[in-house]
């Protein structure tokens, strides 16, 4: 007790200590579920995530893209196109685009509704040189993490904001704050990302994994360690 | 080395602060299961943050502050969500956890400002000055908040309590 506190509030002191220490209290939960949960928070700080899911928008006004899981579904159609001199090589498949410049980097764009098919994304990604795990319903990481893959410029990921025909912001805002779900105008309007990769930045014995949560529908990307990384399944802990 | 000394140092405060902390958080916030989950939150910060946290003059405040401010940052959410009915602070209290013994039910009757330099100050046993760094407030007004709220607390419990005691 400091010297301006009552001698009295003492007795209530210790009132409040034993109220607190009769508090029944369950088992602590593992110290991995809070590590997975803190690992979580270091990924979404790095700003890796490509999409978020529908009941995000909500809450946080952010992007809103539903993509859908396949699980070891055949990839769907490719095209593959090779372009003229100086222009850029394109595979395209339902669930996304990629663009391969000339001056090595490459625009990823996924596409909203479309079954996220991670063995087409692995193998687009490869004809690119770009080294990448790429996973649904697991996620990896490296303990420690490289750098921040956007913080040294390996990723640029951005909304592509494709206003749908008649789209009233106004409309789709009020509807954003006042409902679960946003407003359909919303969706459309976020309707693809784009991530924009450049695979010179980065760092030697690195590779890119992406970890698909189905039930989120979210899309994160990260740095792993190509030779360190560890890779778990189960659902990512709640934000 | 480093890191793997960093991760026993945290697996050990985890495992000596978790139900302190949880306590503290559930006699302010009033509901153990949303308690838990804001303390975990706050576990999971300071994991991420470890490198500041063990060197904080008492770590185990800035997870309580924490989990406190993780349930503001819920109830903004949920606020904006869904219209409240009611009182919906504290409203979900669990008859079987102890949550509502007299005393933590008139703690839960105090101002936030007030129930937060109590958790601190008297729950966690800080000294009034990391209180008042913890919380960003000059040391006099921890006081000033102390005084009231223990006099507040006083008005409540007297006849159940005090009076015994004071005789």
């Amino acid at each position: 007790m400091s010297h301006d506190e009552h001698p009295h509030d003492g007795v209530l002191f210790e009132e409040l200590r034993d109220s607190l220490s009769d508090l029944a209290v369950r088992e602590r939960p593992a110290l991995a579920e809070i590590v997975d949960r803190g690992r979580l928070h270091r990924r979404r700080r790095r700003g890796g995530f490509t999409s978020l899911g529908v009941a995000a928008v909500a809450a946080a006004g952010a992007l809103a893209l539903g993509l859908s899981g396949s699980h070891g579904a055949a990839p769907g159609t490719t095209t593959s196109t090779q372009g003229a001199s100086g222009n850029p090589d394109t595979i395209r498949t339902a669930a996304f685009t990629l663009v391969g410049y000339a001056d090595g980097k490459t625009k990823l764009t996924l596409t909203n509704s479309q079954v996220f098919n991670p063995p087409a994304l692995r193998q687009a990604l490869a004809k690119d040189g770009i080294p990448a795990l790429v996973k649904s319903d697991v996620y990896c990481f490296s303990d420690p993490a490289p750098p921040d893959p956007n913080g040294i410029g390996v990723l640029s990921i951005r909304p592509n904001l494709i206003a749908p025909a008649g789209f009233s912001p106004a409309k789709a805002m009020l509807k954003l704050f006042g409902q679960h779900t946003p407003h359909p105008d919303l969706k459309a309007l976020f309707n693809h990302t784009v991530t924009v990769i450049n695979p010179a930045k980065m760092p030697s014995g690195t590779e890119l994994a992406f970890d698909y949560a189905p039930g989120e529908h979210l899309l994160a990307v990260d740095l792993v360690y190509a030779k360190s990384h560890t890779c778990r399944s189960g659902q990512a802990p709640a934000q | 080395m480093g890191v793997s000394r960093d991760k026993a140092g945290f697996a050990e405060f985890f495992a000596a602060s978790w139900d302190p902390c949880l306590r503290a958080v559930a006699a302010s916030v009033g509901d153990m299961t949303r308690a838990e989950d804001q303390v975990a939150e706050a576990f999971a910060r300071a994991w991420l943050s470890w490198h500041k946290v063990r060197r904080h003059p008492a770590p185990k405040a800035w997870v309580v502050r924490t989990a406190l401010n993780a349930g503001t940052s819920w109830w903004r959410r949920r606020r904006r969500e869904t219209p409240l009915t009611g009182d919906d602070w504290g409203a979900s209290e669990d008859a079987g956890s102890g949550l509502d013994s007299t005393v933590l039910v008139a703690l839960r009757g105090l101002p936030a400002r007030q129930r937060e330099v109590i958790v601190l100050r008297v729950l966690l046993d800080l000294d009034v000055d990391t209180t008042a760094g913890l919380l960003g407030i000059a040391p006099g007004t921890v006081r000033a908040h102390l005084s009231r709220a223990t006099s507040a607390l006083s008005d409540e419990l007297a006849p159940a309590t005090l009076t015994e005691v004071e005789r």
